[in-house]
């Protein structure tokens, strides 16, 4: 497959989904744009698999073949009044795909050349930081939908502290993989970046999504959708796969729109939800 | 690939993402989100690449890690797609009916 022809077939696969998404917001054609986004994507994986010369690798299709089998089951099985914890888990299983592929090509297995390391490992940790969170925060929002959590908010008493405290160490592991190698003499101890970007994105994800009251979950999973769509772009942005940048970027974008349209039918502002103050009661725990 | 041009990319994507969304009826705010989540399992693509070419690794240890860590990938990014894809059509499918019932009623 030639290069142009590659670009070609994303291009129209990403206007294929854009479609499918815009297809979906109506009720009449909603089926149709749901079917028409699995297509385009299951189109995706061929095209990727022949543009990489990769279609002849068989463990990839066992690969597939089991989180299909696991997959459907759950779809198949899952009791219409377990929906929304569903969607929360599937989202943070998507969230944890996005930072193993960052993982992977921070330790550099898996990609052909690098040619711009710089940006490769900083989109990598940064894919990691994201997904870990989304993964964390989905399964909290899973779990307090499930009642397996506290179904109020949880919020501790510095809560902002601990947030902003987690933010700080993230950009630092950014920063360290921008900064180390080449630059300023640092040598890049690539372990320790992974250890600080799953550890403290973990914490984050699981304080950001603790404070929110379990009636509120649904606005969080459609943030955390978002945020999985933009782990998907970022982690895309590592390996350079322009389908998964374009895609990616699509989710995160209507993602957040869909969130502001939820919040503004349900009256809520997402500040006050996602600082964990409901309309019954606004008693810290 | 050039970094300036993923950003670019990923700049016009959002930007048509975001405009894409006009006014969507309440009762479609679920099933458009776990879509979307479906969706968002896109980085499947970059798991099937990840392992795909690891096979080529020169190095003993870089291909059980890719093995191992990619296969993992793509179990979950499969999960996703397979799932979110199914949940939707579930969900999409629960409309129909009721709608149908409404009318024939």
């Amino acid at each position: 497959m030639t290069p142009t022809l590659y670009y070609l077939l994303c291009a129209v696969l990403s206007v294929a989904v854009l479609l499918g998404i815009s297809m979906m917001s109506r009720v009449k054609t909603a089926v149709r744009g749901n079917l028409l986004s699995a297509v385009s994507l299951f189109a995706g994986i061929a095209v990727t698999l022949i543009y990489n010369g990769i279609a002849s690798v068989w463990n990839i299709y066992l690969y597939m073949v089991v989180g299909v089998v696991i997959g459907s089951a759950l779809a198949i099985r899952v009791k219409m009044i377990e929906m929304p914890q569903m969607v929360a888990l599937l989202n943070g299983v998507g969230g944890l795909a996005s930072a193993l592929v960052g993982i992977l090509t921070l330790l550099g297995v898996g990609h052909s050349t690098v040619d711009y390391p710089l940006f490769t490992n900083v989109t990598a940790i940064l894919a990691v930081e994201v997904g870990v969170i989304t993964l964390v925060g989905s399964l909290v929002a899973a779990g307090k939908l499930h009642k397996l959590l506290p179904q109020r908010p949880v919020i501790w008493r510095s809560h902002a502290a601990v947030l902003n405290f987690c933010l700080i160490l993230l950009t630092l592991a950014v920063l360290h993989a921008a900064f180390a190698g080449e630059f300023l003499g640092l040598s890049a101890d690539i372990s320790l970046i992974l250890l600080i970007g799953v550890a403290v994105s973990a914490l984050f994800g699981y304080a950001f999504s603790i404070r929110v009251g379990g009636a509120d979950m649904p606005i969080t999973i459609s943030l955390l959708n978002s945020l999985s769509g933009v782990a998907g772009a970022i982690a895309g942005m590592a390996i350079s796969d322009i389908l998964l940048v374009s895609v990616g970027g699509i989710v995160g974008a209507s993602g957040l729109f869909l969130t502001q349209i939820m919040c503004r039918s349900m009256n809520r502002s997402l500040i006050d939800i996602l600082t964990g103050k409901t309309s019954v009661s606004g008693k810290p725990a | 690939m050039n970094p300036v041009l993923l950003i670019l990319i990923f700049a016009v994507a959002t930007g048509v993402g975001y405009m894409i969304i006009r006014n969507v009826p309440s009762l479609l705010h679920t099933p458009l989100m776990s879509g979307m989540n479906a969706l968002s399992g896109i980085t499947l693509l970059g798991a099937v690449a990840a392992v795909g070419l690891s096979v080529a690794a020169i190095r003993q240890q870089d291909l059980l890690l890719g093995q191992i860590l990619g296969g993992l990938a793509i179990i979950a990014a499969t999960l996703n797609v397979v799932g979110g894809f199914g949940v939707t059509h579930r969900m999409l499918k629960m409309f129909d009916k009721k709608k149908r019932e409404g009318k024939e009623s």
